[in-house]
């Protein structure tokens, strides 16, 4: 992408906004749709949200300080959104987040947009039998395929940190796999 | 048990899927959402209202126009008449008269003939009148 400023500049400004938002979501709508679903799970919802998230992109745009980068912060909004939006809806339903997950999964194998096999639905089982900070950095790495530097910059903790979270999340699903 | 190892197996996917077209239509939807820059437009009203003010304006013009002209023309009857009464003399005029308007003139004027006789009595050219 050319230089990250002059990009941010044409978004802020009124004649070049529009297209430049269109590029923003050329850029960005795939890899921030594979992440909100990887989290959300279910395609209607992470419809919803990944509106929502390049709105507030949007809206927000003016108060984006360059003190990160464009992408890192756009993944900061997305995953907000998501997990604001699982809390809300367990919330709604007067459940807790852990059930509305499993709930989320059991509906996974009638899904029309999941057409995903066995070990695939076990993967998935699996992953949310962690904490949800596992669960993010797994599915960030493994899915998503982002470098540590990146997560680091998203989720704002050290790579350290993180490869010890992702190294034990990884255990962990290995465990569950051989088991189930 | 087998031993699973995700490093070192192969790749395993999501499994998710989206419906058809979803990015493009979804990009669709979302630039309907963000306020799209034009050129500055005068608002329709406002533009007629510049429209209907230029047309009263000719209109206004084409009305006063003749009105400003015509009150020239008086003018210069006025200027007219106000040159021929200092330049010329009643005997002046009279020579110009054909019998035709001397005629025209009476009937017009209707004099009685005490008036007559009155105003004759009174112009101190009577002699030259009554030998005429």
């Amino acid at each position: 992408m050319q230089d990250e400023k002059v990009f941010i500049d044409q978004l802020l400004h009124p004649k070049t906004q529009h297209e430049a938002f269109r590029e923003l979501l050329q850029l960005y709508q795939k890899p921030l749709y594979n992440h909100i679903r990887n989290i959300v799970l279910n395609h209607d919802d992470t419809d919803d949200v990944l509106q929502n998230t390049f709105i507030k992109v949007f809206q927000n745009i003016k108060n984006f300080k360059g003190e990160s980068k464009l992408f890192s912060w756009m993944y900061r909004i997305a995953t907000n959104e998501a997990l604001s939006f699982l809390q809300q809806k367990a919330k709604k339903n007067g459940i807790s987040n852990e059930e509305a997950q499993q709930k989320a999964l059991n509906k996974l194998e009638s899904d029309v947009f999941f057409d995903g096999d066995e070990i695939q639905l076990k993967l998935q089982k699996g992953i949310a039998t962690l904490p949800e900070k596992q669960q993010l950095v797994f599915k960030m790495k493994y899915f998503e395929e982002l470098k540590y530097e990146e997560i680091s910059e998203i989720l704002d903790t050290s790579v350290g940190a993180l490869k010890a979270s992702y190294h034990i999340a990884v255990k962990k699903i290995e465990d569950y796999l051989k088991v189930n | 048990m087998k031993k699973f190892n995700l490093d070192k197996e192969p790749k395993i996917a999501t499994g998710f899927k989206m419906p058809e077209n979803y990015f493009e239509s979804f990009e669709v939807k979302m630039l309907a959402q963000i306020p799209k820059h034009e050129t500055k437009v005068i608002a329709f009203s406002v533009r007629k209202l510049y429209v209907v003010s230029a047309i009263a304006a000719v209109l206004l013009a084409f009305i006063a126009i003749p009105f400003y002209f015509n009150s020239n023309v008086t003018s210069d009857s006025i200027s007219i008449e106000s040159y021929l009464s200092y330049q010329l003399t009643t005997e002046d005029i009279i020579e110009k008269l054909t019998q035709e308007d001397i005629d025209a003139l009476e009937n017009t004027l209707a004099l009685s003939d005490d008036g007559l006789e009155e105003y004759l009595s009174e112009t101190q050219n009577l002699k030259f009148y009554l030998n005429e």
